[in-house]
């Protein structure tokens, strides 16, 4: 039964940790945090309706184009006119744009959640020992791993990739040393894009309906993960957000019933004592202050 | 706290100019006798409370808060507890919790729990500032944004107490637009008493430059607990009389949304000024306004669309476009006296950047 939770915990948590890396991509790039990062899995969602009667490639490709498209836009049309703004003139931005997106979703898609059929075949389960598994579960840790080692791979190996890094370290002396800021932050954008098409396909599959409010929890998410991995940290992310689901899906299987419908509150909570206590995060990355 | 004739004379100029064109605006739409536009001018008075509730705190230190309407929800459901008559409360709250069953016989006259409601949600308002306050910049973002998460589970699961996801019903409808009146008299003296005075005057100064506010000994931590007291109290004040004008609420009616439009208002008026919350408030609202006429009538040329999220959209997009084009909003962060002063004698005064901090 434990063991059941844990496999569980794990699915939750590579998907979340893959939320929070998007989120954090950006942040650490350019020191915005994007609320409107969970309005480009909300898109997504809604490319996946839109594409649905074509082959798979076609769905996947597609979606990831359309997210990106959005992501890139984003850049371009909001973030970087206010981008030498001070922090809270930023943080509204990505608020304003975030509410933007999503009533605007409202008002082409309607109201009421759109139907998605459950992708066939997704939800089914093997037993191994014991264990119920599904191919979701399975998918979205083999998809997780990939994502972070190609990450990972872009990061170290290629010169974009060592432009971006640079980048997170120092933006100034980035852009002192020869880096095309608006290049660089184009591109994280990009790859933030891909990153939410990715989580978009992994957590809508698992559900029923898109709704034009999908993008709100989604964002939330990231958040925490991102508070609690330390901010400007990509590794630090996708371990934030990877405990973040684990301890969260442990916390509503084992908490008694009267707590678990708070649990919510728990978890904002600690993120607040983490701001005040550990405010570069619980995994602390080297020089990145809040 | 005011230490000179010429600051109290600066409060007063300043509050009349904004308290007067406000209540000559409110009679004239009163004397269409419309009942609609009266509705609406209340709810937008509330708001403004509300809206001037987080001018004091984020506009005077320069950080922004979310938490706005986690305070008017818990200002909301206290004095709707407190007020609701005591025969229908048995059975709409059969399984209050112990330490809380007083309520069960208690049934104030509303401004009696309007008053109550305001000062424990102050006091809680109080409480958590003192660590809230520490944060700054993006960490108090995500920090109030936080608190109010909270506050919205704690309103929407606690079903013995708030009703959960089910409404308040039974709470007495007494808000009038003449409360609604007072209240916002009474925010706008309050938030221009706290802006010239003292420790108002310090804490714009630690929004200046917090490091050079700290080197003449200012404690930036406590003047700002002091706005953000005044400021969660106004937003009390807001919420106790809004429970009071809707009458049947739950969390739903209020959370994202609702501080969605508070930030908007304030940031399209101008955050750093008392008169931009004022300005803010009747632009929102008369884009609204319009707006609706759009969705529900068409407006001249423009045929009827029926959408729901078409205004939300609209303001959305026009917040943006101030944020890109004029980040110190429609007054640039003067006041109504500094506007006038300036169209009289027109020095050329430099734009500031951005909101907040430079």
């Amino acid at each position: 039964m434990l063991l059941q939770f844990i496999v569980d915990a794990i699915g939750t948590g590579a998907l979340y940790a893959l939320m929070t890396l998007g989120l954090a991509l950006v942040f650490s790039v350019m020191g915005l945090m994007n609320f409107a990062y969970g309005q480009l899995v909300m898109i997504g969602g809604f490319s996946m309706i839109l594409l649905r009667q074509q082959p798979w490639w076609v769905l996947i490709l597609g979606t990831i184009v359309i997210v990106v498209i959005v992501s890139l836009l984003m850049e371009r049309l909001a973030f970087r006119p206010v981008r030498m703004a001070t922090a809270m003139t930023m943080l509204i931005t990505s608020f304003a744009l975030a509410q933007f997106l999503a009533q605007s979703a409202r008002v082409a898609f309607g109201a009421n959640p759109r139907p998605l059929e459950q992708f066939s075949g997704l939800s089914r389960q093997f037993e191994i020992g014991g264990l119920f598994l599904s191919l979701q579960t399975i998918l979205t840790v083999v998809v997780s791993i990939l994502v972070m080692v190609t990450l990972v791979l872009v990061l170290r190996k290629t010169q974009i990739g060592a432009q971006l890094r640079a980048s997170t370290e120092d933006v100034m002396m980035a852009s002192l040393v020869g880096i095309k800021a608006n290049r660089v932050i184009a591109i994280a954008f990009v790859i933030s894009g891909v990153l939410a098409a990715i989580v978009a396909m992994l957590f809508f599959s698992t559900r029923t309906n898109v709704s034009w409010s999908s993008g709100e929890s989604v964002v939330l998410i990231a958040f925490v993960g991102a508070v609690i991995g330390g901010l400007g940290s990509m590794a630090g992310a996708a371990l934030g957000g990877f405990l973040l689901g684990f301890v969260y899906t442990m916390l509503n299987a084992l908490l008694p019933v009267e707590l678990r419908v708070f649990s919510d509150a728990f978890l904002y909570t600690a993120v607040i004592a983490v701001l005040l206590i550990r405010p570069s995060g619980i995994i602390a990355a080297k020089g990145v202050r809040v | 706290m005011i230490a000179s004739v010429s600051v109290s004379r600066r409060w007063l100029t300043l509050s009349l100019m904004l308290i007067i064109p406000i209540i000559v605006i409110t009679l004239l739409l009163n004397a269409t006798g419309d009942i609609t536009i009266v509705q609406r001018l209340t709810t937008a008075l509330i708001l403004m409370v509300a809206v001037i509730g987080l001018q004091v705190f984020s506009g005077n230190s320069g950080v922004i808060s979310f938490a706005t309407v986690a305070f008017v929800m818990i200002a909301a459901y206290t004095s709707a507890l407190l007020t609701i008559p005591a025969e229908q409360k048995p059975s709409l709250f059969p399984d209050m919790p112990w330490f809380l069953e007083w309520i069960i016989d208690v049934s104030l006259p509303v401004p009696l729990g309007i008053l109550v409601a305001v000062l424990f949600t102050g006091l809680i308002g109080f409480i958590v500032g003192i660590p809230l306050v520490r944060l700054s910049g993006l960490a108090a973002g995500i920090g109030t944004l936080a608190f109010l998460v909270v506050t919205t589970v704690i309103i929407t699961k606690w079903k013995s107490v708030t009703r959960g996801e089910s409404t308040m019903v039974g709470v007495p409808k007494e808000t009038t637009l003449w409360w609604a009146l007072i209240a916002v008299v009474i925010a706008i003296a309050v938030a221009a008493l706290f802006q010239v005075s003292r420790r108002g005057r310090r804490l714009i100064a630690s929004r200046e430059d917090a490091n050079a506010a700290r080197s003449i000994g200012i404690s930036v931590p406590i003047e700002r607990l002091w706005g953000w007291t005044i400021s969660t109290t106004l937003a009390a004040l807001a919420g106790a009389l809004y429970g009071h004008y809707i009458a049947t609420f739950s969390a739903a009616s209020f959370g994202f949304s609702l501080t969605f439009f508070i930030v908007a208002m304030l940031v399209i008026g101008g955050i750093n000024s008392l008169t931009g919350a004022v300005v803010g408030v009747i632009a929102v609202q008369v884009l609204s306004e319009v707006m609706r006429t759009i969705e529900t009538k068409g407006l001249g040329p423009i045929p009827a669309i029926d959408a729901p999220g078409l205004t939300e959209m609209a303001l959305a997009l026009i917040l943006l476009l101030v944020l890109i084009a004029r980040p110190a909003g429609i007054t640039g962060g003067r006041e109504i006296t500094a506007l006038l002063r300036r169209r009289k004698s027109a020095p050329a005064e430099k734009e500031p950047a951005s909101i907040g901090a430079p």
